[in-house]
């Protein structure tokens, strides 16, 4: 018996008494969270998996960079491992519990200054904690004219805890780790390095020249375990004079492959800027507030007819593509008659306009998200079937229609047979997909819950199968994602971490990377 | 709009939460009321953002207790998200809580 809920693992009580210890010292009593009640907050999950297997053992709140390297020095001395969190909103990829159960939790959501954000450049420098919501308070409040880009929990989630995911939003600058530009990292001996031109005594560049000089570095710290960020840079779109949102409507779900052939030419040519998004029938109706209990309360799979009996209530499309044009009136009007001239020529979709589609939902909050404005309405999708789990599945393909139109019906015949639905959209990068599928299940039903992880497992294996990975998972298979990439970058990744972090204090296992 | 009717067996779970999580009703109750604009000012910020959306259910004029508020927030419930204490001070989560059990329905 222990008086702690859990230790961390191979450490024993003594020393995680002696760690408690100096870290309260460092932090202050109250910054220190050990009780079960205060605890329990971040254990919330909503993965197919027993909750236990990602509890943690304890809370840290630091404020300042230098309680962090405080931290990891009494982590390497009592071989503590330390999962950190920015504002811990990664909804369906694991929220704020770590990848293993009895690991410390790093909480860096009370260090939340917006450092500065210059208008002129178009860049910010943020800390871990800063919400989206934060930002764009701060733009509207001093009426800078800048835009962000965010992915759909934006009012509370944060761009550095999101591009060091490598998460994506939906303007032009939805590819979030591209538009990033100078870190701040502590290092797991303590020292802080900056990236970029970030070292370089006396400089102003670096949030606006990203390489600096020699390796580039700052992929490395996404999505891995070498160091915790502690600053982040990155780029903000001006505002354009004219935004135009709009929609095109498709009928039928074997019109995927036509849609992004039509799409890719105008979106690599950046006739269409922004990060276009082909989202499914279901998708769209949970976001609109439809609930699954409205149509049907017998179990499974939803039936194709019902699918279509909502799309024709809801006045949905099969699949619904929303896009917008960004910039002068005169560039706006001319890539307007483009995109219309290309669509009427393709003699399939109906184009909706914002004056057509006025306030109703989805289109409003699909117009939010591409005008960088902070909403929630996409959490409607964990009404569908309701139970609280949602498990991301996102592989990633080339944009062609044949590899869109192979996935979609891939992962639809194995979350049917599993019981579930295909509730997806397309996010179209420059020459890529993100399939996004929300593998959604009732979390309060074991059966469900098992069925979910049966599911979830068997996407990966067949998408595999096929040549296919996903960009991020959570936290639940981030072991199993490492193994489809290949031994050798698993031992490159690991000669890194024990190079970097030798007793393996930072977040061991994430994205499958141990010492 | 959804309708959100705690039943007697909800308001029992909401009791056996707190009991799980070792708190009493009495020491909420003890706590000096917060002004009401504050609890406004976070319910408008952040909580209206899904429950007054149809997303989450109604929570004005519930006649509810402000520890139900504060339990729900802190657990999270179904696929609500925790609240932690980096994202709510005790102290604001209170004052939302009071705040939210002496409204009345919106007309």
């Amino acid at each position: 018996m222990t008086k702690y809920t859990i230790l961390p693992k191979d450490v024993s009580e003594s020393d995680f008494d002696a760690a408690v210890k100096e870290f309260t010292a460092i932090l202050g009593a109250d910054k220190v969270l050990t009780a079960g009640d205060k605890l329990q907050p971040y254990s919330k999950i909503m993965l197919a998996v027993e909750t236990d297997k990602h509890a943690a053992s304890a809370v840290l709140l630091a404020t300042t960079v230098e309680q962090i390297q405080a931290i990891v020095k009494v982590c390497n001395t009592y071989k503590i491992p330390i999962w950190t969190i920015s504002t811990g909103r990664n909804f369906g990829y694991g929220s704020a519990a770590p990848v293993a159960r009895g690991q410390v939790i790093l909480d860096l959501r009370l260090m939340n200054k917006i450092i500065h954000v210059d208008p002129e450049l178009c860049t910010a420098l943020v800390e871990p904690g800063v919400t989206y919501q934060q930002l764009y308070d701060y733009i509207e409040e001093n009426k800078l004219p800048l835009m962000l880009s965010f992915s759909a929990p934006s009012a509370i989630a944060g761009p550095l805890g999101n591009t060091m995911d490598r998460g994506v939003g939906y303007t032009p600058y939805g590819e979030h780790f591209l538009m990033q530009c100078g870190m701040e990292i502590v290092l797991a001996n303590g020292e802080v390095l900056r990236t970029g031109m970030g070292g370089v005594k006396g400089d102003k560049a670096w949030q606006v020249f990203k390489w600096g000089y020699g390796p580039t570095l700052d992929g490395m710290f996404t999505q891995s375990n070498y160091g915790i960020c502690t600053k982040m840079g990155f780029w903000l779109m001006p505002k354009p004079p004219v935004f135009k949102p709009f929609e095109i409507q498709f009928d039928e779900e074997s019109d995927i492959s036509e849609i992004v052939e039509m799409l890719r030419p105008l979106r690599i040519a950046q006739i269409i800027p922004n990060s276009v998004v082909i989202a499914g029938t279901l998708w769209e109706a949970a976001t609109c507030n439809t609930r699954r209990s409205d149509y049907i309360t017998t179990p499974g799979a939803t039936p194709d007819s019902v699918l279509k009996q909502i799309q024709k209530d809801k006045h949905l499309g099969a699949w619904n593509v929303y896009a917008a044009l960004y910039g002068t009136p005169e560039q706006v009007e001319v890539n307007w008659k483009i995109v219309t001239d290309v669509v009427a020529k393709s003699g399939k979709g109906r184009v909706i306009t914002k004056e057509e589609a006025g306030d109703t939902q989805p289109f409003k909050y699909r117009s939010e998200l591409m005008s960088g404005v902070p909403n929630l309405q996409e959490f409607g999708l964990y009404n569908w079937r309701g139970g609280g789990g949602s498990m991301w599945f996102a592989p990633v393909s080339q944009a062609r229609g044949s590899e869109c139109e192979k996935q979609m019906a891939m992962a639809k015949t194995i979350l049917n047979k599993h019981g579930l639905d295909y509730v997806g959209e397309f996010i179209v990068g420059w020459r890529d997909m993100h399939h996004v599928i929300d593998v959604l299940f009732d979390r309060s039903s074991e059966e469900e819950t098992a069925r979910a992880n049966a599911c979830f497992s068997e996407l990966l294996d067949e998408f595999e199968k096929h040549g296919y990975a996903v960009y991020r998972v959570n936290t639940a298979f981030q072991e199993r994602v490492a193994q489809s990439y290949g031994t050798v970058k698993r031992d490159v990744e690991r000669a890194i971490k024990r190079a970097l972090d030798p007793n393996g204090i930072l977040a061991p296992g994430k994205c499958g990377i141990n010492i | 709009m959804t309708i959100f009717n705690p039943t007697t067996a909800l308001r029992a779970a909401c009791t056996a939460m707190l009991l799980t999580l070792g708190l009493s009703a009495s020491v909420y109750a003890a706590g000096s009321a917060a002004p009401d604009d504050k609890g406004r000012h976070f319910y408008e910020k952040v909580c209206s953002r899904c429950h007054e959306t149809g997303i989450g259910p109604v929570l004005l004029g519930r006649d509810l207790p402000p520890i139900f508020f504060t339990t729900m927030a802190r657990l999270g419930r179904g696929a609500m998200p925790a609240f932690r204490i980096s994202d709510v001070d005790d102290e604001t989560l209170q004052a939302v809580a009071e705040y939210l059990s002496k409204t009345k329905v919106k007309p």
